[in-house]
């Protein structure tokens, strides 16, 4: 359900970013960086709340794709015996396929202990990565932390930030070895952030614990999905391994100094530093055709009406990934006018800035919701999803939003499916995934 | 009972030594391996001091020239190195240069701050990274070092933070990422298939006892473990490491029941083969008291009818004083019939000494004259066989002793030097009496006896197995019978030393000393 949903969302988003690329052909060139306030204008006098939008997405060098360097870290801890085992090896295996000779792999296997099955090598000899795949048997119980410790080892043996670098974890238990808290796994994730190591987090069926797979995913700027039946898995693969091959741009930093007198309140759906007037967010990668944005709550300093005054100096600087791999960095300026006039303040406002506010709320609020629903307030849980679903509803017919429309549905459904005592295991995943995906703009 | 005995007694004895053994072994083993896992964790220690060490020396490279108070340098430092989580900078009055209100704490900063509040306020910073030589209990480096670790505790346990002194008295204290470090371990402990030592698992617990890194295989089921552990080096020392020893808890259910069951066999046999040779030796003690009993019977009945042909042989002999031939033909009988005669009284006088029973009769006597008539009986049978029998015989005085119990000795010796020492050529019978005894020697030229066997020649059935009595027809209970009708006397029998042939020296009590002079 969540995959076939989300995907169809994704395909429609990424569908309009397609079609807008394609009826604005000037545009093919754009940059990568693009900045938009949610309300240029600003009602005069009295600090006001504004939404900068930074939007980020480096098109690919026709032909180009960067070489990755990935760990493939899989739970073989008994529960995945038989199927799931058998399908997450055929999904690695046609994973690898994809791969070209210079890519860089290796496979983790981990139960009570780790083992590495194949260390860090050049896909070139593709017959030895299939037969560490096939080699995967199953027993034992969950060292996820120190499965993921093994992955990072191994990619980090060929670090390079020209290349993809990521761990792609597959499990179906808990953490129940070592270090096994969302906070630690969270921490974990953090610090290969900080190296360019993104990790990918695939839970399989039931058992897993969500929070501390979307955790480690999430602070590791990495996707997380959740795979209801093994038979999936081969879609997800694919489809990581196309996130992982598509990626254009890495070692990304944003930072926005606020001007003196705007203060920034708060980064929605990442991680952030906000020191002072400083905000600094960091973005393992950019893709192609695909964008992410970092959305930041000011309070603009007050102005008088017919004003323009500068808000914050937004700096970036990534590393572009191409046939000859650049840094590119740059800076520019968010100005504000301010008008006495109501009707001229929302007659200026951006509705893409709106829709990615909306979008981020949205989300917050679903995850308020899921915790109320853990605190087993779950009629307070549903009205507040209904509730949600009417804001991003409106949101969706006054933007024209199909992504708002597509977050409507989900929490639709959530709210239609969080009262059923049997179903809300698999739809806490579900919801967790989405939160993710929603807040750090995943692809899939 | 003694089957008991042979049985219970060897078996209790083997598993005894069987036990002994194996706790012996058993301790040794465990001594050994404790100590080749006690030295793999000392490796293991010195392998993650040596991790402290390549941080502390790449943390001192990263924060070299950064000024105390450069906010943006120390936050990029903290957002670029994933070894570290925060930074904070102490002035040496105590003041914060990083973070500083003046420049914006972050959240996360501002979380940092609070967690290290109390070294902050109470100096123990400050104190820690004080050039002086106090205050170093907690230093990993001596007094002299500008950088080192504290082991500090907040939420989720112990967390290292690396401090180092800057040349203006400023002390940085950088909070190691503690995901990063459990990675790190992770992967530095010994994935167990490369390692091969008598260990399993090898697991790095907290000061909670939680497993934080392990790894190794388990030991197997039925497996026998003991555990070592080793406290880590400061700064780490609130973490256990421990290795599952395996082979020093000896031999685990299989190999007790195996033993149990060597010693069930053990038994077993030992039982068997008493019961074999029990039988067997019953059956032939039995056989041979039959034997003995037929043998004396046997003898027994001989004697009378011997008697008879001896008696009218020599009556005979009388009356045929002119008839040479016949004369010689019944000498021949009456020498022969003597001989059987003296054989029968021989395994008469054997089978009464077996029973205890062998006595003399002693009455009054001169010796002389028992020698005399011996040597008469024999003179015939040695002559014939050219062994020439002189007598030097000198104990006139009488003295009680059984006639028929000497001549029955003197007639064993004289019939061993007819069958072993004929080809000597001469033998002498030797008689004297003095110091409260009678000796009789019978002395003869042939091969002699070897020293070694004076004593076994008495004992019966033992017959020299060599040139000397091959061929020779015996029954081998002679010299036995002699030695103890001279003791039955209160005399001896023995072989007296001589330069050639064997000497038999036959003693037996009187007359009194007093008496001769």
């Amino acid at each position: 359900m969540t995959v076939s949903t989300v995907r169809r969302s994704l395909a429609g988003f990424t569908f309009a970013l397609l079609a807008a690329l394609a009826a604005a052909p000037v545009e093919a060139a754009r940059e990568a960086v693009s900045l938009a306030l949610s309300r240029p204008v600003i009602p005069a006098g009295g600090s006001q709340t504004v939404y900068l939008k930074v939007g980020l997405e480096v098109a690919a060098d026709a032909g180009f794709r960067a070489p990755v360097n990935v760990a493939i870290v899989i739970d073989r801890s008994g529960s995945m015996q038989g199927e799931k085992l058998a399908r997450a090896k055929e999904a690695a295996a046609v994973a690898v396929s994809r791969l070209r000779p210079d890519d860089i792999v290796s496979v983790i296997a981990y139960d009570d202990t780790v083992r590495v099955l194949l260390p860090a090598t050049r896909v070139a000899d593709r017959r030895a990565v299939l037969a560490a795949i096939e080699a995967l048997e199953a027993g034992g119980s969950t060292a996820l932390f120190a499965g993921v410790s093994h992955g990072a080892a191994e990619v980090r043996k060929f670090l390079d930030l020209e290349r993809v670098n990521r761990v792609v974890l597959l499990s179906d238990g808990l953490a129940n070895v070592g270090p096994d808290s969302p906070a630690e796994l969270g921490a974990l994730g953090a610090s290969l952030k900080k190296e360019g190591i993104a990790v990918s987090t695939i839970g399989l069926g039931l058992g897993y614990n969500e929070d501390l797979m979307a955790r480690l995913a999430g602070r590791s700027d990495g996707n997380h999905a959740v795979v209801e039946h093994p038979r999936d898995l081969a879609r997800i693969f694919d489809l990581e391994f196309g996130d992982a091959l598509s990626v254009t741009a890495q070692d990304v930093l944003v930072e926005i100094v606020c001007a003196p007198g705007t203060r920034p309140v708060r980064v929605l759906g990442r991680d952030a530093e906000i020191a002072g007037r400083t905000v600094a967010v960091a973005l393992n990668q950019l893709y192609d055709a695909h964008e992410q944005y970092i959305l930041l709550e000011l309070e603009a300093a007050p102005g008088r009406a017919g004003e323009s005054r500068t808000l914050a100096e937004v700096r970036w600087s990534y590393l572009r990934l191409g046939e000859t791999p650049a840094p590119e960095a740059g800076s520019r300026v968010v100005a504000a006018g301010y008008s006495a006039d109501p009707e001229a303040v929302a007659a200026r406002e951006d509705p893409e800035v709106m829709v990615a506010v909306v979008e981020q709320v949205a989300t917050e609020r679903n995850r308020l919701a899921l915790d109320l629903r853990d605190e087993g307030r779950i009629a307070e849980a549903q009205s507040l999803l209904l509730a949600n679903t009417a804001f991003a509803e409106q949101a969706a017919e006054k933007y024209d939003s199909q992504v708002l429309a597509d977050v409507a549905a989900e929490n639709e459904a959530d709210a239609e499916t969080i009262v059923k005592q049997e179903e809300w295991r698999q739809q806490r995943k579900s919801m967790k995934e989405n939160q993710l995906k929603r807040s750090k703009q995943r692809k899939w | 009972m003694l089957l008991v005995l042979v049985v219970v007694v060897p078996t209790g004895l083997l598993a005894w030594l069987a036990v002994r053994g194996v706790r012996d072994e058993r301790r040794r083993v465990a001594d050994q391996l404790g100590a080749a896992a006690a030295s793999r964790l000392a490796d293991l220690d010195a392998r993650v001091g040596r991790l402290l060490d390549d941080r502390a020396r790449g943390l001192t490279e990263l924060t070299d020239g950064i000024a105390p108070d450069d906010a943006a340098a120390w936050r990029r430092l903290v957002r670029t190195t994933p070894e570290i989580a925060q930074v904070a900078v102490q002035g040496p009055d105590g003041r914060l240069l990083h973070p500083s209100l003046a420049a914006g704490v972050s959240d996360a900063e501002a979380d940092y701050l609070r967690r290290i509040r109390g070294l902050l306020e109470d100096g123990t910073l400050l104190a820690a990274a004080a050039p002086s030589p106090e205050a170093t209990s907690q230093k990993l480096a001596g007094p002299a070092a500008d950088h080192g670790f504290l082991a500090w505790y907040w939420d989720t346990g112990l967390h290292l933070l690396w401090w180092r002194r800057t040349p203006s008295g400023a002390v940085v204290a950088a909070e190691l990422d503690r995901a990063r470090l459990l990675a790190d371990l992770a992967v530095a402990l010994p994935s167990g298939a490369d390692d091969g030592g008598p260990w399993r698992r090898i697991t790095l617990l907290d000061s909670r006892g939680e497993v934080l890194v392990q790894s190794g295989a388990p030991a197997a089921e039925g497996e026998a473990v003991a555990a070592v552990e080793r406290r880590l080096a400061p700064p780490l020392a609130a973490w256990t490491l421990r290795a599952e020893l395996v082979g020093a808890g000896g031999p685990g259910a299989l190999g007790g029941f195996l033993r149990a069951a060597a010693l069930v066999v053990v038994a077993a046999v030992l039982v068997g083969l008493a019961v074999v040779f029990y039988r067997e030796s019953s059956r032939e003690l039995r056989e041979a008291a039959q034997r003995v009993r037929f043998v004396n019977q046997v003898s027994h009945e001989l004697r009378t009818p011997l008697t008879n042909i001896r008696l009218y042989a020599e009556l005979a002999e009388r009356r045929l004083a002119d008839d040479e031939e016949a004369r010689s033909h019944l000498a021949v009988i009456v020498a022969e019939s003597a001989r059987l005669g003296r054989l029968i009284g021989n395994v008469l006088s054997f089978a009464r000494s077996r029973r205890g029973e062998l006595a003399v009769h002693p009455a009054p006597g001169v010796v002389d004259d028992t020698l005399r008539a011996v040597a008469a009986q024999f003179a015939p049978s040695l002559q014939s066989r050219g062994v020439e029998l002189a007598l030097d015989l000198d104990a006139p005085r009488p003295i009680p002793f059984d006639a028929d119990a000497v001549e029955q000795v003197v007639g064993n010796l004289l019939a061993n030097v007819e069958k072993y020492a004929a080809a000597g050529g001469r033998a002498e019978i030797v008689s004297r009496q003095g110091g409260g005894a009678t000796t009789v020697r019978v002395a003869d030229r042939g091969p002699g006896i070897p020293a070694a066997a004076a004593e076994r020649i008495f004992e019966p059935f033992v017959r020299l197995s060599d040139r000397l009595t091959e061929g020779v027809s015996g029954t081998g209970i002679g010299l036995a019978i002699a030695r103890d009708l001279a003791r039955a006397h209160g005399g001896e029998l023995r072989l007296a030393p001589s330069e050639r042939g064997a000497c038999f020296a036959l003693e037996l009590p009187g007359p009194a000393e007093g008496g001769e002079r």
